[in-house]
């Protein structure tokens, strides 16, 4: 697992082999498995209701009942062979980042029509801010400001997309100031 | 051969007046500036510049769109190279090695050896076009739905070899990608799949949303859980451009790349795609240690890279000679056509030559330009690597959460990619690669319908895969790679039984 | 941070209110404000051209930009919501078409607005016929021969459709109908990979827009055996019309038009009718667009409204026939 950098904090776990102690923690892999399992058990339950139709019509259930099938195989597959060699141990090292990272992007998507710019790229950047410990909440405060700045700049005025730069009505308004 | 030279300086001729040129340069750098934006992909950087182009001659405004779609990709690559962000399919075989070179300090290699690749592909992509192009728009009609789905399979094998990790794994990825490509309205019957009820969910989820949230936010979240993940970006940062030896490992890959994304570019569709991951595929295997890849081979981002632009000039093909875009880029090219009153269709090469061959060799200029312009901004992007992690995380968080909205101007879209954000999260937590979802998602769209379509045509006789001559012969191929691949394995698996 | 997070929000409320309050305009002072243009498709396609070339003049004697919204999704359902649940004020527009108004209301059942009695209409723009299309290897020349064909050798050609629910792919369906022929359906995402597999003969026939096939029927590549239209196209005389090729009461159309929310002051409605029809009118415009297959109609709101319902009877009991699952 290239991707995944050695994760010195869990070294408390024992590394393999003695998987059944008193604090059982399933293997990377195990967990994998199950996690397949879900996955496809979901996308069965949800696409239930779908024709599967035959090679000569094909229904729209076909492809998503089989891939989900062939998912829930996968998983199976993965807990089989998790069983027959020691595997790397679970590790959630820390959950704060993902959950703000995702907290942000939520905010935004909720702020964005009611607010517009000058508002969900302040609060998005803020949120954002919270995900990374090392954060000094003087540097936020100059990034949101200036990012809110570029963003309403370029995306607003320069290429004119038709994202809401202030809250929604403000230009009208805005427009209603000058009459 | 003195009628292709006639057509390339009379094109030469169009293209190089100095509006043109200027136009070209003008796309080529906007289009830089906002691919490289991570989460904004090509599409999105294209719609959003494309209001600029409205207001010129026709020649001129697709020049400079074309211009636009060059910058773009290769601002994509560069987000896929220094943020891991890729903005489009193309993009996420870049990724996979050229990120690593950056975590190593050779950001500056990747980006060069991408810019230099990416040149010499154009240029011989180019002459190929003003050579082949009416020939090679016969392999667009030749491939029917048969042939699509069994080179989609091909693809299928290749995206679950190109990992680093368990081939089970790779397969479950690939599968979940696919079940992913299948959410939204039936190509048949409308019947809505997987959409839980949610109308957004009809059509298909965007790709880029898919690709930011899965990728590149999860994979942010994962390197700042820990303080000794992130900083190795910052540590060192190595030449600016790839060294001599570097540059005679990647000349056998940009030519072989070349070669596999210019034929693939041809294919309607986003057959795009399958150039990169053949690349890849290709140097991984004649490479004398293929453990290196994934873990910053300069092969891996020269031969992708290559690919991807001799198939992104490519892709022209059925467009400048049937009439017919091959993709969502050229439908937006087709658009654009219209809109200034040039005819496309397969007599756009007798009614509007200046039109035609003036294009083409604007896409050789658009390439010059691209090194041009990138080869001295290397050195600005490399110093976006110093910025300090904190400060660029809130700012990636922002693109993305623009870029996924604007799209399609929904706010369900920025959250979809915050739940891509946690679930990929969670699937690298598990030991799973974002790299074979990526990539399952996109074959498995294009897959459904060929092969319904193919199933249709021949009445539901699963014979159309091996009758159609094509089909078959990438059918064999398919089968004989797994062979190979898989007859070692199992030996090897035998032998390690034998010695426990 | 949080203080100032607050009185971010609070002025943010603040300004909000005031925008509402300051909006309450009248007719004559309409539009106050730049209009959006809400589009049930992407950026940079045909309708989107269609929606700038038509809202340009309208623009300019508004002295107010029409910006427009891409919406694309859920057969114009997504575009037409936001529509339905604005403001009705005139500040926000529908730009419709036959998936919002003749298709989704019998194609989706479980919508959060009525797409029928949600709207306004204000005009309806534009209409394309569409071609009837063979690939030329097939060896017929008429429409007739087609239908006679047809009846010879029940499910033997293949029609392809760009779309599931699309003009495109309804007008085969009520072909089937009305000339009550068997042909086998194969479905496209997009019109481009349907025109190929139609040139290379995998399928045989296909009903596409005239300004799309136009060029493929001028190279001799695909074969139009008749326009969907009661008149024969001034882009192509020599195509003559489904009637005058024997196959009655039978037009199909693509067609485009503006609606607004239900309740937005007549008078407004008034003004944007008299705008839109002056735009079309213009030389300018109406050329640009009769070169690009549109027929220019730039009709009342009434004779639009009147339109929509005889299109939503005219297509309902084909969507059924289609085997169309009406759900979500």
């Amino acid at each position: 697992m290239g991707s995944v950098l050695p994760n010195k904090d869990t070294s408390s776990v024992p590394e393999n082999g003695a998987t059944e102690a008193k604090s059982w923690v399933p293997t990377q892999d195990f967990a994998a498995g199950i996690a397949l399992l879900a996955l496809g058990g979901f996308a069965l339950y949800q696409g239930a209701s779908l024709p599967a139709g035959s090679l000569n019509a094909v229904g729209p259930g076909l492809l998503p009942r089989g891939l989900a099938f062939g998912i829930v195989f996968m998983g199976v597959l993965i807990i089989l062979l998790d069983f027959t060699r020691p595997g790397e141990q679970l590790g959630f090292v820390n959950l704060r980042p993902p959950i703000f990272i995702f907290a942000a992007l939520m905010a935004f998507a909720l702020t964005i029509k009611p607010l517009g710019l000058l508002g969900a790229v302040p609060i998005t950047v803020g949120l954002a801010g919270f995900a990374s410990a090392e954060t000094q909440w003087r540097e936020i405060v100059v990034l949101a400001a200036v990012l809110t700045v570029a963003c309403i700049a370029v995306f607003g005025y320069l290429l004119t997309l038709s994202i809401p730069v202030g809250p929604s009505g403000s230009a009208a308004a805005f427009a209603a100031l000058w009459k | 051969m003195t009628e292709l030279l006639d057509h390339l300086v009379f094109g030469l001729a169009v293209a190089v007046s100095p509006t043109n040129v200027f136009l070209c340069l003008a796309g080529c750098f906007l289009g830089t500036l906002i691919g490289v934006l991570p989460g904004i992909g090509s599409i999105a950087t294209i719609s959003m510049l494309l209001p600029l182009t409205y207001s010129l001659d026709p020649v001129g405004s697709l020049i400079m769109l074309a211009g636009i779609y060059y910058g773009a990709q290769y601002g994509g690559s560069t987000a896929s190279i220094l943020v891991n962000v890729p903005g489009e399919a193309t993009a996420i075989i870049t990724a996979i090695d050229g990120h690593q070179m950056a975590r190593q300090g050779r950001a500056g290699a990747a980006l060069g050896i991408s810019a230099i690749g990416s040149f010499i592909a154009g240029t011989i992509a180019t002459v190929f076009i003003a050579a082949l192009a009416i020939p090679l728009t016969r392999v667009a009609l030749e491939f029917g739905p048969a042939d699509y789905f069994s080179l989609l399979l091909l693809g299928v094998l290749a995206s679950a070899l190109l990992n680093r990790g368990a081939v089970s794994k790779s397969i479950a990825m690939i599968l979940l990608g696919m079940l992913l490509a299948t959410v939204g309205m039936d190509l048949e019957t409308a019947a809505p799949r997987l959409t839980l009820g949610y109308p957004q969910l009809m059509e298909q989820i965007p790709f880029a949303v898919l690709a930011m949230g899965a990728f590149g936010l999860a994979e942010l979240g994962r390197s700042l859980e820990t303080p000794e993940n992130r900083d190795v970006i910052s540590k060192q940062i190595g030449g600016l451009l790839p060294s001599l030896s570097e540059l005679r490992q990647s000349v056998a890959p940009i030519l072989r790349g070349t070669a596999l994304g210019g034929l693939l570019g041809v294919l309607p569709g986003n057959g795009a795609l399958l150039g990169p991951v053949a690349s890849y595929g290709v140097e991984k295997h004649l490479a004398k240690e293929p453990q290196r890849f994934g873990r910053g081979a300069i092969e891996g981002v020269a031969g992708p890279e290559s690919a991807n632009n001799a198939a992104a000039q490519t892709s022209f093909i059925p467009l400048l000679t049937l009439g017919v875009p091959a993709n969502a880029v050229m439908a937006l090219m087709l658009g654009a056509m219209t809109m200034n009153g040039i005819v496309a269709g397969p007599q756009v090469i007798e009614r509007s030559p200046e039109f035609f061959w003036g294009m083409i060799a604007s896409m050789w200029i658009g390439n010059l330009m691209l090194l041009v312009i990138n080869l001295p901004m290397i050195g600005i992007w490399v110093k976006l690597l110093k910025v300090p992690f904190r400060i660029l995380m809130p700012s990636i968080v922002v693109f993305c959460a623009i870029g996924a909205y604007s799209m399609r101007n929904e706010p369900f879209d920025v959250a979809l990619a915050g739940f891509f954000a946690i679930g990929g999260y969670v699937l690298i937590k598990l030991g799973f690669e974002p790299t074979p979802l990526l990539l399952g998602f996109v074959i498995g769209d294009m897959m459904e319908e060929k092969f319904r379509q193919a199933l249709i045509m021949s009445r539901g006789s699963l014979a159309i895969f091996v009758e159609q001559p094509i089909s078959a012969g990438l059918l064999a191929v398919t089968l004989a790679l797994l062979s190979v691949l898989l007859l070692p394995r199992v030996r090897r698996k035998r032998d390690e039984v034998i010695v426990e | 941070m949080r203080p100032a997070l607050r009185h971010i929000v609070l002025t943010a409320g603040a300004v909000a209110i005031a925008a509402t309050a300051a909006f309450a305009q009248s007719a004559d002072t309409y539009p106050s404000a730049p209009i959006k243009l809400v589009l049930p498709l992407g950026a940079g396609g045909a309708t989107d051209n269609l929606a700038r070339i038509s809202s340009g003049p309208v623009e300019t004697k508004f002295g107010q930009p029409i910006v427009i919204e891409n919406r694309p999704g859920a057969g114009g359902s997504l575009a037409s919501a936001v529509v339905a649940q604005s403001e009705p004020n005139g500040q926000t527009l529908l730009f419709a078409n036959f998936a919002t108004h003749a298709v989704t209301p019998t194609l989706f059942t479980n919508l959060s607005y009525d797409p029928v009695k949600d709207f306004k209409p204000v005009t309806l723009i534009a209409s394309q016929p569409h071609f009837v299309l063979v690939n030329p290897d097939l060896g017929i020349n008429t429409l007739a021969e087609l239908i006679d064909y047809a009846k010879k050798n029940p499910g033997k050609l293949n029609f392809a459709s760009a779309g599931v629910g699309s003009p495109l792919h309804l007008a085969a369906e009520y072909f089937k109908i009305k000339a009550g022929v068997d042909l086998v359906h194969v479905p496209y995402k997009s019109s481009a990979p349907a025109l190929l597999d139609l040139i290379a003969g995998r399928v045989q026939v296909f009903f596409d827009n005239v300004s799309t096939a136009l060029p493929h029927v001028q190279a001799g590549k695909l074969k139009a055996l008749a326009i969907t239209s009661s008149k024969r196209s001034p882009l192509a005389p020599e195509i003559p019309t489904v009637a005058e090729a024997g196959l009655q009461d039978f037009e199909t159309y693509g067609w485009w038009g503006v609606a607004a929310p239900a309740k937005t002051p007549p008078a407004v409605i008034a003004k944007l009718n008299a705008a839109y029809v002056e735009a079309l009118k213009s030389p300018e415009v109406s050329t640009k667009l009769a070169s690009q297959g549109y027929d220019v109609i730039a009709s009342t709101p009434e004779e639009f409204e009147a339109y929509i319902g005889r299109e939503i009877a005219k297509w309902a009991p084909v969507i059924k026939a289609a085997n169309l699952s009406p759900t979500n």
